[in-house]
């Protein structure tokens, strides 16, 4: 198996692929450039992306991308599928907790934003309009979306299928969010180290994830202090503010990446209180989820996933 | 016209006392007001899209302990599998180099 790695979308991106070497590495240079070409639309850190002309559109009807109208449509679906526990309208709360600007720079020069006393309008994502005759996007006037870890799970899997025509059995992992394509030889699943939350460089276990789509969301991953308060990225759309929640970390295994990058963000938002609910809403979902005592956790049929 | 003042001023200081004094006892034996955000939990109930009583954030149950859940679960549902299980984790893992190279990270 050979390996490539580089940094995009404010994370480490794996590429993996088996095959003749110099069709690999060419698989390698055009998955990168795929990465970093869908990685332009969709970010919300530069002014020039595609999304955040969406974001300025301000209550008008938005002509999108194909591939922006495709991304929203699929978070839409996934808002209702969900009922509400991924929402990518939570841009406001987030901005509010401090998350303004890259993680990246973020990490360089800390939060600028002290703790912000007056609460943003909240919107819901259920609020914007799609019509897919004219691929175009409304926005409600003042509403903005952040597509970051949907676009992340869509980009992965779609990156997988670039690869993959060039070895046929690949996997791309964009810290975290993971696509694979067929079986490495002579293995009857993927190995994936469910990393120690706490400690990233430990593994608390060894993972047999099958083809498919694989996605991790953590509280610890993406944190910063904002004045006296530690804060992270998963903001909980029923208080606006990062989820309280007694896992660490939930990592989904799932046909689709963006999909398990949506129920593990639900799963994790909605904690164990949810569980029932989650998993009767989509009973296709495997997950394996870490506690704050760094005990393992799984869904009825998941004990399989884990290397005994 | 100085007596007439006078009295003037008297008369709005014993009269704002008395007020004060009226309504100190009459607001200490007074209901107390209600919360601003209800204790109503919301966490078994979906969230409505795009409704107005979406945007009130809601103050969310006290998260109770896994093993209780997983106690609970086995308990009352005798019908229904439980929804979550404990898992073992491998003690002999660690940072070694044996572990795969493709990792669950996290965003």
């Amino acid at each position: 198996m050979q390996y490539h790695e580089f940094r995009a979308m404010n994370t480490s991106v794996l590429l993996a692929g088996d095959g003749p070497v110099a069709s690999v590495q060419t698989g390698f240079s055009l998955t990168q450039k795929y990465i970093e070409e869908c990685e332009k639309r969709f970010t919300r850190f530069s002014e020039a992306s595609e999304l955040s002309d969406l974001n300025r559109s301000n209550g008008e009807w938005f002509e999108a991308s194909q591939d922006l109208f495709d991304v929203v449509a699929l978070a839409m679906h996934l808002y209702r599928q969900t009922e509400g526990l991924f929402d990518p309208a939570i841009l406001e709360a987030l901005e509010a907790a401090g998350y303004d600007r890259s993680m990246d720079e973020l990490r360089l020069y800390g939060s600028a934003a002290s703790p912000v006393l007056v609460r943003p309008r909240l919107f819901r994502f259920g609020e914007i309009r799609l019509d897919a005759e004219r691929c175009r996007i409304y926005l409600p006037r003042g509403m903005r979306i952040d597509l970051g870890g949907i676009a992340k799970g869509w980009i992965a899997e779609r990156a997988a299928k670039v690869l993959a025509d060039w070895a046929q059995v690949c996997a791309v992992d964009a810290g975290g969010d993971g696509f694979m394509v067929g079986y490495p030889p002579g293995e009857d699943a993927w190995r994936v180290t469910l990393e120690d939350p706490l400690e990233p460089v430990r593994g608390l276990a060894v993972l047999k994830i099958p083809p498919g789509g694989v996605a991790t969301s953590a509280v610890t991953r993406r944190r910063w202090k904002q004045g006296d308060q530690e804060q992270h990225h998963l903001i909980d759309p029923r208080t606006q503010n990062p989820a309280k929640t007694e896992w660490l970390s939930m990592t989904v295994i799932a046909p689709h990446t963006a999909e398990a990058e949506a129920y593990a963000k639900s799963l994790l938002i909605g904690g164990s209180n949810e569980i029932n609910r989650i998993l009767s809403l989509e009973p296709g979902v495997e997950f394996i989820a870490v506690d704050r005592r760094k005990k393992l956790w799984g869904s009825p049929h998941s004990r399989p996933l884990l290397q005994m | 016209m100085k007596p007439f003042k006078i009295g003037l001023r008297i008369w709005i200081a014993l009269t704002s006392l008395v007020s004060f004094v009226a309504g100190w006892a009459l607001l200490s034996h007074a209901n107390k007001p209600a919360p601003l955000l209800t204790s109503n939990t919301g966490g078994a109930d979906p969230l409505p899209l795009g409704s107005a009583s979406a945007r009130t954030p809601v103050t969310l149950p006290p998260i109770p302990s896994l093993d209780s859940l997983v106690g609970n679960q086995s308990a009352s549902s005798s019908s229904s599998a439980p929804s979550i299980q404990p898992l073992p984790s491998l003690p002999s893992t660690g940072s070694s180099s044996f572990l795969p190279r493709i990792r669950t990270r996290g965003s």
